[in-house]
């Protein structure tokens, strides 16, 4: 777990090291520009959107969960002829309220789904699906600038169904998810990129246990309302 | 980000589940399809779930033997460029070390295959390999049965499987 978290720290520090000092700065901590006399009074402000849904393909790299090494030797110290820490990948969905002044908080869900490891037969296999339901926060900090990280943070549950020679056994299993989002696009709709390293307990299993954290890489449209 | 992304996504791409060439994979059981069919026992043997409900082994107490038949020639080698990959029994086990091997005459003009099961200790499972005897190239040669045996410990034995190089698929 402890390397795990140095992984996750990692990711987040390379990650939000692209953005300059001035971006990264909370909002009325830089220098003001200087007044200029209004002829006519400013238009009235207008209500920001409120909600975001985003839509995304999700890919997770599970070669670089912690586990993924043992999993390879387990599997084939079994008796699987092939063997390999492959991606997940499936879908999910956010919903956010934008709350202010800088924090969107929300729900994601998702599901992941791949193929661990096969038999003498090349369909035998051991198989993953994940479905997950997660709280989410987010800092939104660049303020209607475009292409800024914003970090952000997923807690939630899983249920795991875990496929062997087609019999599947089901369990719940947490996690963590912490990386940043891009948002490209404009105040009401665009394309939002992801990156962010999960972290699963570690299922206790006296064999080959699949990796299911590692590396994510999201991106899809969203809409703001 | 998107040079990023490629260079993320294209090894995975190429991290597919190739299986291996069996060939000469002659004989398998991974104790998946029904309670220990084809398999002659005496002494405490059953068939046991190990990491996952739809994972199975075969556990043999203290003393107890299993036996199956099969049907492997190996014929000899025709030509002078013909190699030999070897000949051996491939098991994974939670018994400490692979045992031993030995090709007993059945009387019938056949071998039996014996392994008797590691007795010096338990451990987590892990693949074993036991080699043949140097089998004459020149001299056809035919398995008739497996026999597997445990000692003084008990053992889960699963994914058993007979490799012969040149042999014929029949079992």
């Amino acid at each position: 777990m402890g390397t795990d978290l140095l992984r996750a720290a990692l990711v987040v520090a390379l990650l939000t090291a692209t953005a300059g000092a001035d971006e990264l700065a909370p909002p009325g901590t830089t220098a003001p520009t200087p007044l200029a006399v209004a002829d006519a009074p400013p238009p009235a402000p207008t209500r920001g959107a409120r909600l975001q849904l985003a839509l995304s393909g999700d890919l997770r790299i599970t070669r670089l969960d912690g586990t993924a090494d043992r999993f390879v030797d387990d599997a084939m110290a079994y008796g699987w002829r092939v063997a390999a820490a492959r991606p997940l990948y499936g879908l999910g969905v956010d919903a956010h309220y934008l709350w202010t002044p800088i924090v969107d908080v929300g729900a994601r869900v998702g599901h992941l789904t791949q193929d661990y490891a096969a038999g003498v037969d090349p369909a035998d296999r051991m198989g993953i699906a994940w479905t997950t339901v997660a709280a989410s926060a987010r800092l939104h900090w660049a303020k209607g600038r475009p292409f800024l990280p914003e970090p952000r943070l997923d807690l939630g549950l899983a249920r795991q169904t875990w496929t062997v020679h087609g019999v599947e056994d089901q369990a719940t299993r947490s996690f963590a998810r912490i990386g940043v989002d891009w948002r490209l696009g404009t105040r009401t709709a665009g394309v939002m990129l992801s990156v962010a390293y999960t972290l699963a307990d570690h299922a206790a299993v006296d064999g080959p246990a699949p990796p299911v954290g590692g590396l994510d890489l999201a991106i899809g449209p969203y809409v703001r309302r | 980000m998107l040079r990023l992304a490629i260079l993320a996504i294209a090894p995975l791409a190429a991290a597919c589940l190739t299986p291996p060439d069996n060939d000469i994979l002659q004989f398998e059981d991974d104790f998946e399809a029904c309670e220990l069919c084809g398999w002659a026992t005496t002494g405490d043997v059953r068939r046991v779930t190990t990491y996952h409900p739809g994972e199975h082994a075969m556990a043999l107490a203290p003393g107890a033997t299993a036996m199956t038949g099969v049907a492997i020639v190996r014929t000899p080698a025709d030509t002078a460029w013909e190699s030999d990959d070897g000949n051996w029994v491939e098991l994974s086990t939670d018994c400490v070390g692979p045992g031993a091997l030995d090709l007993v005459p059945d009387g019938a003009g056949g071998l039996a295959v014996v392994v008797a099961l590691d007795d010096r200790g338990r451990a987590p499972f892990a693949r074993h390999w036991l080699n043949f005897p140097p089998l004459d190239p020149a001299v056809m040669h035919r398995f008739d049965s497996l026999t597997l045996t445990a000692a003084s410990l008990p053992c889960r034995v699963d994914n058993v499987q007979i490799r012969i190089s040149g042999g014929t698929y029949g079992y």
